[in-house]
């Protein structure tokens, strides 16, 4: 076991070494139509230019930049914006907690609601309820989740404002100044974005829970134990449902690593202070060292997660650890 | 006086970017902008065209409360001494007060210090008094030494290693910066500096016994740039969640007194629909609503929905250079360019584009300058058929796809803007349409702002841009933008416009300070770049406003929505939350 | 979104496929196709989004009279129905529909030369790697992990500001991403095959690395790639559209359903139907290519229902 992680760990390292050299290499083709400085003072002459460049190292050879890059890296420094020089790592401090209370919220929806869905499609196969809910899914894939995202907020803050109806935030993580201690107020506006999000885990995770549970309700072992005369909901809900749903847990766990960068569409449009919004914001301004500082970090997230996953598949099952 | 540019001038461009969609306001921290600064001076014009906001109240001020502004972009930093965007200077202005102050009409106002400096007749030699017991917000007293320290900061050899925006306006110009004692502050000046009494003395005084002892370069990457400890100004700063809100609390060490209000927050808003919804709840106080929300807003019965002039104006500009084969066979008669400018229907443009919040402009000034020509001439009216004349006359014919040729060559160009920035996009599309009627083929490419800048000072491969101007104070001077000075990285001529007449006049108005000596130049200067167009100018936008019935004295004008917000002071709730 | 293509990667089955796919093979799956109610009736509907974007100038010229940027600034916000505008117009005046018919010249265009390009690459990659094993696989391979590390809606925006987005080169951006899973696929189809009497015998034989890759490789995981192309087309159709929508993709006055929507929501109280169409629209080609891809899926493995 130890060896197979070890292995795996040995395999990541490439890949974290590839991560930076790429993110390195689109950082120069970057930097090189870029005048860092010009947006502070447009009389900038051609020596101030070159100061600046001198202070943030534009100007060493680039295997020298390339190490300051990865060492920073390794000790977390992310590289710092060519606009207005802060660190990209305080800028990711300051903004994961919201985006992983944005995700993991959508992640606790999306299994919260998929596992009673699913659960239902596969008791009611073939009615007419089963269908519904599948067209959902497959409806649910499909929307586009800017425009759901849109339209709630259109009909559930804009709308219902102007009828003058109690209504939903349309963004923000809370009211201002409040300092965001208060619950309610944080829920009321977690709401919709969180749903949007969770809206395509849902559909996929519904339909995977519902075929999960059909295939565990064939099982010897579940008709072996109606058999016995054991109650219709015990079969279902203390059997069946607990085998159906570990799956579904596998499938959760390949989700974890886009829990940095997955909402950064529904950030953008409830204007949710999250990384996913700092990177949207900074790509606006061509700050091509802070968005190449932030992918660099969700990639190595990214990296981890997979391990991570690695490690959790190997503790479970146990025919890949003597692979 | 001239000025080299935008020492202010990002801010103020930025400020203009501002107004509009989502995105652009996205763009502002970091996008600095192309900019002019017109320089100061009173205005007649200005009780027409402008002014506070909210009617002088007579009701006694009550205490206490706080104010919630909502903007669309957040801060970037307390940079006193290097602000490049107006959200920042914005809260600047409101933690630091510098020795003079800017009013609603551009006007200079002594803050720190007493009354305007005496100047020297030669203009070399300015001295402030200042008012008596300054002092900081932690209680420590403000002397003619914080200063001293602080304008150090900008033009002295020893500490050039402090990056400041400003120190190409400061260093070389001035000789010294001494305190003969603490009320007191001379200025020595080397070579007449004309701007620095309208730009320059409103920077922020820095607390020298906080960073005094702090390295030059060290100071740079200081933390008192994202958490100013230690104040002067109307309000101290409590806390920054980055992205979400600024908080800031009274300082009761003010020099003006304490303020009503307890609390002021910078709230940041999603987007202009947000930021008019939040309007109408209430959860925002005060704030600049898109032109497209504002006729919803004055629908609504809570707020004072206002719209008053501002000095800016958005134009385009062709580029010029002999250089440049393809773009000056097209632009260089100056018939054409007449021919181009009236097949733009301005009117109707502004209806549709600015939902009327914007007036068809004839002038480089901007009509609360009081070197303003309100009899520009000529002017130019929407007459396709007549611009359709000038072209067939000028030799361009219109070719079988409707798009007119001449050597070989077809009317086809490249027409660019601040990507980003949905109502300059807007305008960028009519004109191609409205060009393509009069068989001229225009392809609209929004580019970053980063690269518009740089192509007007330094790549010059456009053809056309569109672009806005907006002013920090009221001198007219517009050397930058129109005279071979402006040429090159330093300026704001992109266009590469060459006119002897206009720089002589240019250059002659700044040698005095006679307003009636220097207007009739400015007239004549108007008059020249009407008739030649090289920049042809579209609109004059108007600043929209929108206001909670229950703040009051919240006055803001042209000209201190962020230059200067020590106004800030008299402002109260009538509710006192 | 989450990352369209992460969901995306579709559990293309390791199927007992024959030991050789011959004919027969094809036709049983096609014949299934042909028998999918629903898959038969989204790849028409498909079929129908694809012909309105090979088609539209004609549309707009026999139909509603206007090109996606005449514009009439006396008639924005016009309501849907009114005199000459279907659909209505928008805040400049142009007509909605029209513009709908040449986004989806946008949204089609892109789509297919997307999933084309990724197919073409992806299987380039997958076969090599495949084939050659050792060094080379191990290479390509762990380069496809960097590629797939960086979640993908960076890269885009990171493209995005690098090089001007035109269509094509939009198509490229999205591609760029997506060939990394194919590769994966292509090069676990092609570690099973490889061993394969067939194989052994042929290179036996004496026959090139080249001519036994394209000829006796390729042909065995075809149906790979028809599969994943087709359930790969509506994610990116839905990236496509998002990126336009921020901006970052195409811009107007070139009409895709996507910056069809950007900036909607300001213009909410002027007209609410700004709004409603691109979404429809999008919602119902990206339906149409799942369904159709489902199908396809379906057609290749029935026992995966």
């Amino acid at each position: 076991m130890l060896k197979y992680l070890l292995s795996r760990v040995v395999a990541t390292i490439p890949v974290v070494i590839g991560v930076t050299v790429v993110t390195f290499v689109v950082m120069h083709i970057a930097a090189g139509s870029y005048v860092p400085g010009l947006d502070l003072n447009p009389n900038l002459k051609p020596e101030d230019e070159e100061a600046i460049k001198r202070y943030l190292g534009l100007d060493r050879p680039w295997p020298e930049q390339y190490l300051t890059w990865i060492g920073g890296v390794i000790h977390g420094d992310f590289g710092r914006s060519m606009i207005d020089g802060s660190l990209v790592s305080r800028h990711i401090g300051d903004r994961l907690p919201a985006t992983l209370e944005l995700t993991v919220t959508a992640i606790l929806l999306g299994v919260l609601i998929s596992i009673p869905l699913g659960v239902t499609g596969a008791l009611r196969r073939g009615s007419k309820l089963d269908h519904a809910l599948t067209a959902m899914s497959v409806g649910g894939f499909a929307i586009p989740g800017f425009w759901l995202g849109l339209m709630l907020i259109l009909f559930f803050s804009v709308q219902l404002q102007a009828w003058g109806l109690p209504f939903l935030p349309s963004g923000g993580v809370m009211t201002p100044g409040t300092g965001g201690g208060d619950l309610l107020d944080r829920i009321v506006h977690l709401i919709m974005p969180a749903t949007v999000l969770s809206f395509v885990y849902l559909s996929i995770w519904s339909r995977f829970t519902r075929s999960s549970m059909l295939e565990v309700l064939a099982q010897d072992y579940v008709r072996t134990a109606r058999a016995k005369g054991m109650s219709e909901r015990r079969v279902v809900y203390l059997h069946a449902l607990r085998n159906a749903v570990i799956p579904l847990v596998t499938l959760v766990g390949l989700e974890l690593p886009s829990l940095v960068a997955g909402g950064l569409i529904v950030e953008v449009v409830f204007s949710w202070p999250g990384i996913g919004k700092l990177l949207y914001e900074r790509a606006i301004q061509t700050d091509y060292s802070t968005v190449l500082g932030i992918t660099t970090f969700a990639a190595l997230l990214v990296v981890a997660g997979n391990l991570l996953a690695d490690f959790l598949y190997a503790f479970l099952d146990p025919r890949i650890r003597y692979a | 006086m001239s000025r080299d540019d935008a020492a202010e001038g990002f801010g103020q461009f930025e400020r203009f970017l501002q107004e509009w969609s989502r995105r652009d306001f996205l763009k502002r921290a970091g996008g600095a902008a192309a900019y002019l600064a017109f320089m100061a001076g009173g205005a007649e014009l200005l009780a027409a065209a402008c002014g506070p906001s909210t009617a002088p109240t007579s009701l006694t001020p009550v205490k206490g409360g706080k104010l919630i502004e909502g903007l669309i972009s957040d801060i970037a930093n307390f940079a006193v001494l290097n602000a490049g965007d107006t959200s920042s200077q914005q809260v600047i202005t409101l933690t630091f007060d510098g020795l003079l102050g800017i009013a609603a009409n551009g006007d200079n106002i002594p803050l720190l210090a007493s009354a305007l400096p005496t100047v020297s007749s030669d203009s070399l030699t300015f001295t402030f008094k200042l008012r008596p017991n300054l002092k900081f917000s932690d209680g420590h007293a403000l002397t003619a030494e914080d200063v001293v320290f602080t304008y150090g900061l900008m033009f002295l050899p020893e500490t050039s290693d402090f990056v400041s925006r400003y120190r190409s306006d400061l260093e070389g110009y001035i000789q010294s910066v001494t305190a003969p004692d603490p009320q007191t502050v001379v200025f020595k000046f080397s070579k007449v500096q004309a701007s620095f009494l309208d730009s320059h003395c409103r920077r922020g005084i820095l607390p020298k016994h906080i960073l005094g002892n702090v390295t030059p370069k060290a100071l740079n990457t200081h933390d008192f740039w994202s958490n100013p400890t230690v104040v002067n100004g109307v309000f101290k700063f409590v806390k920054w969640d980055k992205g979400q809100q600024v908080v800031f609390a009274r300082n009761d060490n003010y020099w003006a007194g304490p303020s009503n209000l307890d609390q002021y927050i910078y709230k940041v808003v999603t987007d202009a629909v947000v930021l008019a919804q939040q309007l109408k709840t209430g959860e925002i106080d005060v704030g600049q609503p898109d032109a497209s929300q504002f006729d919803n807003l004055k629908t609504v019965t809570t707020i004072d929905a206002l719209t008053f002039a501002r000095p800016s104006f958005v134009y385009y500009l062709y580029n010029l250079d002999k250089a440049r084969t393809s773009s000056y066979a097209m632009f260089s008669d100056k018939n054409v360019r007449k021919a181009l400018h009236m097949a733009l229907d301005r009117p109707t443009m502004a209806k549709a584009v600015y939902f009327a919040y914007a007036t068809p402009a004839d002038s480089v000034q901007v009509p609360m300058d009081w070197a303003y020509n309100p009899n520009v001439s000529p002017k130019y009216k929407y007459d396709k058929a007549g611009a359709q004349k000038l072209l067939d006359d000028a030799g361009w014919a219109k070719g079988a796809d409707g798009i007119r040729v001449k050597n070989g060559q077809r009317f086809s160009f490249e027409i660019n803007t601040n990507s980003g920035n949905k109502v300059r996009e807007n305008l960028i599309q009519v004109m191609q349409q409205q060009w393509k009627e009069i068989g001229v083929e225009a392809q609209p490419r929004p580019i970053a702002f980063q690269t518009l800048v740089t192509q007007l000072r330094t790549t010059h491969t456009f053809q056309v841009i569109l672009l806005g101007i907006s002013s920090g104070d009221t001198d007219p001077d517009q050397t930058s933008l129109w005279t071979t000075k402006g040429i090159g990285a330093g300026g704001l001529n992109g266009m590469q416009y060459v006119n002897p007449e206009v720089d002589r006049l240019m250059a002659e108005a700044l040698t005095t300070t006679d307003r009636a000596k220097r207007k009739p130049l400015y007239f004549k200067i108007q008059d020249i770049l009407a008739d030649e167009l090289p920049g042809p100018i579209l609109f004059y936008p108007s600043y929209l406003w929108g206001i909670n019935k229950r703040v009051k004295n919240f006055n803001v004008g042209p000209y201190n929505e962020y230059q200067g917000r020590a106004w800030m002071k008299d402002v109260f709730v009538t509710d006192g939350k | 979104m989450i990352d369209p293509i992460a969901v995306e990667a579709p559990q293309v089955p390791a199927q007992p496929v024959p030991a050789h796919v011959g004919r027969s093979y094809w036709r049983a799956a096609f014949s299934r196709l042909r028998r999918n109610r629903i898959g038969m009736a989204s790849g028409a509907l498909l079929l129908f989004f694809v012909l309105v974007a090979l088609t539209a100038p004609l549309i707009a010229g026999f139909i509603t009279h206007t090109n996606y940027s005449s514009q009439d600034l006396t008639n924005t916000f016009a309501s849907p129905l009114s005199p000459g505008h279907l659909l209505g117009t928008d805040d400049l005046g142009r007509d909605t529909l029209t513009r709908l018919l040449f986004g989806a010249q946008v949204s089609m265009g892109i789509g297919f030369l997307a999933v084309f390009v990724s197919l073409a690459i992806g299987a380039a990659v997958g076969l090599v790697a495949g084939y050659y094993g050792g060094l080379i696989d191990g290479l390509l391979m762990r380069f496809v992990d960097v590629i797939l590390a960086i979640p993908s809606i960076f890269l885009f925006i990171l493209m995005s500001i690098l090089f001007k987005p035109s269509t094509v080169t939009l198509a490229l951006i999205i591609a760029s991403v997506g060939w990394g899973s194919i590769a994966r696929l292509v090069r676990g189809e092609v570690l099973s095959v490889r061993t394969r009497d067939f194989m052994v015998a042929t290179r036996a034989l004496g026959a090139s690395d080249a001519r036994l890759i394209i000829r006796h490789l390729l042909p065995n995981v075809l149906h790979v790639l028809i599969v994943f192309g087709s359930l790969y087309l509506g994610s990116v159709i839905l990236t496509e559209a998002a990126l336009d929508f921020l901006g970052l993709g195409i811009n107007p006055p070139i009409p895709s359903w996507g910056n069809m929507l950007t900036n909607s929501e300001t213009f909410f109280f002027h007209s609410r139907w700004l709004v409603l169409w691109p979404g429809v629209t999008i919602f119902l080609a990206v339906l149409a290519a799942n369904l159709f891809g489902n199908a396809v899926r379906d057609a290749f493995d029935p026992r995966l229902r």
